[in-house]
């Protein structure tokens, strides 16, 4: 019988990245490059606040991180698949495992808001009635769910906002990346969200936040990884 | 059977709207076609049995008997001798008596009445006899003959309709045509009007034959309505049609009467035409998101 060998198992699991970038470009169609030489690994389970001015290219950087967009130079790694040449067909059962809550939401309005959270579900073909049970619980989860049936439209802005999270969260991703999710909201939501995230962050999802919203990333301990003129760079504090 | 809540709403689409027409429009001349066709094979059917391929030479009386036979043979020895007749004789007075008795009552053969004769002449099929020469030179021998063709029209009017039926199809092919270009044409329009939704399906894990069956059920939907709507206009104008025949009658009407399976048939068109329209939709945008990288 070979022996538990701690060195390698330890050495195996620092190898285990949910997120590698290695020198990696990004350009949006035929434009100059928006992020250069990146390189950075997420170790699972860490949360990580990623930084930087407005325009310096944080949402660009979680983009290329939940498959949105292909790097146009350098090699990226996603829960240990190699996604710089990924086929088109590969790409849907790793997006299932990432949960992305968008800056601008991206709700469909002509769904209702207990829809709009199973939809992770429905696009997997799970039964409608589990979806519902699962979206509804959900949304309790968030404090919503005395607005299961509303369309989004009639929502405020810190609501929108916890609808993306349990949408982002329904398929029980292993990385959940959000974009600016304290943008247009006070700072009680504010921190309430981020409760949200510290919560899910404890049962092991690996989660990075991009904001420039210097005061919230202040009151945590985490790391950050800091984006300024399209490159990563080291954080000051 | 109607796609609910789907998570792209292409039914509101300015390009949906005009689908249903389209697709009525293709149903309503399909059926229409299908009953006509049922219609004629019945009709051509009943004028074939009766009298295809004959003609009727009729030689004008003679006040001598014997004068008459010598005229019947004569025209009976050209027509043998012309190329695409099958056969040729003489209806016997005897017989020719009994065909006339309902107007000139009985006896009128014995009464020596001076009769004309009859000749049968049975045209080899698809002959091609030229029946104005044939008839000149049947009067050239004996004066006053003539040859009766209007069993041939018949012929011939089953023919034409035969060809008009021929350009129906084409008509109907060729709506199917636009029609099956404009569920393309609007599917790709959904997929650009969408693309933000579109986007976000991608981006939360849907393959691309999930958006493609999106697609499809709503340009099922669609059809389907168009096509039923197609049916029952068919249906109606048939209806209206049969009804303003009533008054006309005759045998050489077409009727119509379809069995279960003619029935099967034309309830089918919008089946069909659903069918197309979702293919055909479900085919184009996996395509085109195929084309992305
Ligand atoms: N869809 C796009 N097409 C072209 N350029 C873009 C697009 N999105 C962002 N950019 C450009 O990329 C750079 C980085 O933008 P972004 O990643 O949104 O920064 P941040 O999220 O940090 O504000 C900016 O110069 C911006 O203009
Ligand atoms: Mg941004």
């Amino acid at each position: 019988m070979p022996r538990f060998d701690a060195e390698r198992a330890a050495e195996g699991w620092r190898r285990l990245r949910v997120v590698r970038f290695e020198n990696v470009g990004m350009r949006y169609g035929l434009g100059s490059e928006v992020l250069h030489d990146v390189s950075f690994h997420l170790a699972p389970g860490s949360f990580h606040f990623l930084v930087g001015n407005s325009g310096a290219g944080k949402s660009s950087l979680l983009r290329l991180m939940y498959l949105g967009h292909r790097p146009s130079r350098g090699l990226i790694s996603i829960l240990g698949q190699d996604v710089t040449a990924l086929p088109r067909s590969k790409l849907p059962p790793l997006r299932r495992r990432i949960g992305v809550v968008f800056q601008d939401f991206r709700l469909l309005d002509h769904l209702s808001v207990l829809d709009n959270v199973g939809l992770p579900l429905r696009v997997m073909g799970y039964p409608r009635d589990k979806i519902r049970t699962h979206a509804g619980e959900l949304l309790k989860w968030v404090g919503l769910g005395e607005r299961m049936h509303a369309p989004p439209s009639t929502l405020s802005g810190g609501e929108k906002q916890r609808v993306a999270i349990a949408r982002a969260v329904i398929t029980k991703p292993s990385l959940l990346l959000a974009d600016e999710p304290t943008g247009n909201i006070d700072d009680r939501m504010g921190m309430r969200l981020m409760r949200l995230l510290q919560e899910l962050n404890k049962m092991a999802v690996t989660v990075v936040v991009a904001t420039h919203n210097e005061g919230l990333v202040a009151r945590f301990e985490y790391p950050r990884l800091r984006v300024a003129d399209g490159r990563l760079g080291p954080d000051p504090g | 059977m109607f796609a609910r809540d789907p998570d792209v709403p292409l039914r509101r689409d300015t390009t949906s709207r005009f689908l249903p027409w389209l697709i009525g429009l293709m149903v309503y001349l399909a059926a229409l076609l299908v009953a006509g066709a049922i219609a004629l094979d019945g009709a051509a059917d009943r004028w074939d049995r009766a009298i295809t391929g004959t003609v009727t030479v009729q030689v004008p009386a003679a006040s001598e008997a014997a004068e008459a036979g010598r005229r019947v043979e004569a025209l009976l020895d050209l027509l043998r001798q012309t190329p695409g007749v099958a056969a040729a004789t003489a209806v016997p007075p005897e017989g020719l008596a009994k065909l006339l008795e309902p107007w000139l009552g009985p006896g009128a053969a014995s009464a020596g009445l001076p009769l004309p004769g009859l000749i049968d002449v049975r045209v080899e099929e698809r002959s091609r006899i030229d029946f104005a020469a044939l008839s000149a030179k049947l009067a050239e021998a004996v004066p006053g003959t003539a040859v009766d063709t209007h069993e041939l029209w018949a012929g011939r009017i089953v023919a034409l309709a035969r060809s008009l039926q021929a350009l129906a199809a084409l008509i109907v092919g060729l709506v199917a045509g636009a029609a099956v270009a404009a569920v393309v044409l609007s599917a790709r329009a959904g997929l650009s009007v969408h693309r933000e939704a579109i986007e976000l399906l991608h981006l939360i894990g849907a393959e691309d034959s999930y958006i493609a069956g999106q697609f499809g059920r709503q340009a099922l939907d669609l059809a389907l309505v168009g096509g039923f709507l197609g049916l029952f206009g068919a249906l109606a104008t048939l209806l209206f049609l049969s009804w303003m025949a009533r008054g006309i009658g005759g045998s050489l009407l077409p009727e119509l009467t379809l069995t279960a399976w003619q029935w099967a048939g034309l309830l089918a068109l919008p089946l069909v035409a659903g069918a197309v329209a979702a293919v055909s939709a479900w085919l184009t945008v996996v395509r085109t998101l195929g084309r992305m990288t």
